[in-house]
């Protein structure tokens, strides 16, 4: 006879009714506080924008920095946690960052190349003619 | 790699069972491992996209990003696709626990939530075009209409497959000995949405 795996209310979920999971999954509690930590990072990222002058003003290094440190915690909150990274098989990990990493190694070398990043601060050069 | 399933075994598809080993050389089945890799493909895409509107996203004619932008209306967007994650999780982890109210009533919110993100996006599309920035006005708009474009279309796709989510438990079709599909379903909800968390900083936020 089949075992009964439900696991009704707010317990962790065993790994006997995951796939690929090598860690049981958490309390919803844990997504609820995850979710309220990305909307108060949103929220900065929103403020961030609306005084530039504390950050060195829009398009400043810090500002740009910030921003992207910002946008980098929260993408990689959501793939460690809402997409199960942190407990799942590690294989599942590699494939992912395979990809991301592969997509930030060439893509960098193609905006260093079109000199663009000088562009994000106010300082660069237009690379590319037309409308 | 041979992948074991619950109809190969003849198991009731009703019956609260556990998941059953996958028999692959990895221990996790081909559909997740699968959609893991298209989303590590789909990096590449969304990170091509990025680099061409970076590389063009000043135009030489027509508006401009800092005249058009409603960064307010995008923001409370961006909340919105990002609470759907939120729903998005907790309805896996219903299933997970064999509750299917729970589930349904999750992935209803993260749908009704998916919907409202391509409705403002709809609403944003139709605003600058009234502005005067049309698809081909500037290379900045066709960057910007293609790049935001195709990631409205992923999250269509995404409120697709929820509704079918949907109905299929609504006519008793997923048990949750089949969490497994709601799980990867979620694992491309969670990938739009943090492709979007890239477009809000990279596209919106920074000049």
């Amino acid at each position: 006879m089949a075992t009964d795996t439900r696991h009704f209310g707010d317990s962790p979920v065993d790994t006997d009714v995951l796939d690929g999971a090598a860690e049981p999954y958490p309390r919803n509690r844990l997504y609820v506080k995850i979710a309220i930590a990305l909307a108060i990072i949103t929220a900065a990222e929103v403020a961030v924008h609306v005084f530039p002058d504390a950050f060195g003003g829009a398009g400043s290094m810090p500002y740009v920095i910030s921003l992207l440190a910002m946008m980098a915690l929260k993408f990689f909150a959501v793939a460690y946690w809402f997409m199960h990274l942190k407990w799942d098989n590690k294989i599942l990990t590699w494939a992912f960052y395979t990809g991301v990493i592969l997509a930030v190694a060439v893509y960098v070398a193609v905006l260093t190349v079109m000199q663009v990043w000088g562009g994000m601060t106010g300082v660069g050069v237009d690379p590319l003619g037309g409308t | 790699m041979a992948d074991t399933t619950v109809h190969e075994v003849g198991l009731d598809a009703a019956a609260p069972v556990a998941h059953l080993d996958h028999d692959t050389n990895t221990g996790i089945s081909n559909t997740k491992l699968g959609m893991w890799l298209f989303l590590g493909s789909e990096c590449l895409l969304f990170g091509g996209l990025i680099t061409t509107y970076l590389i063009y996203k000043t135009p030489l004619s027509g508006p401009t990003p800092e005249q058009i932008f409603d960064i307010p209306f995008t923001s409370a967007s961006s909340f919105v696709l990002l609470m759907s994650s939120l729903t998005m999780v907790l309805a896996v982890s219903a299933i997970e626990r064999g509750d299917h109210h729970r589930l349904r009533v999750w992935l209803a919110a993260t749908a009704i939530l998916g919907s409202t993100f391509v409705a403002g996006q709809l609403y944003e599309f139709t605003a600058f075009y009234r502005e005067g920035l049309g698809f081909t006005t500037s290379r900045f708009s066709s960057a910007f209409y293609t790049l935001t474009g195709f990631h409205g279309v992923h999250v269509t796709i995404g409120i697709l497959m929820l509704v079918s989510l949907l109905l299929w438990s609504l006519r008793g079709k997923l048990p949750e000995h089949r969490s497994e599909t709601v799980e990867v379903v979620g694992l491309y909800w969670h990938f739009v949405d943090i492709v979007w968390i890239l477009i809000f900083a990279v596209v919106y936020l920074i000049p």
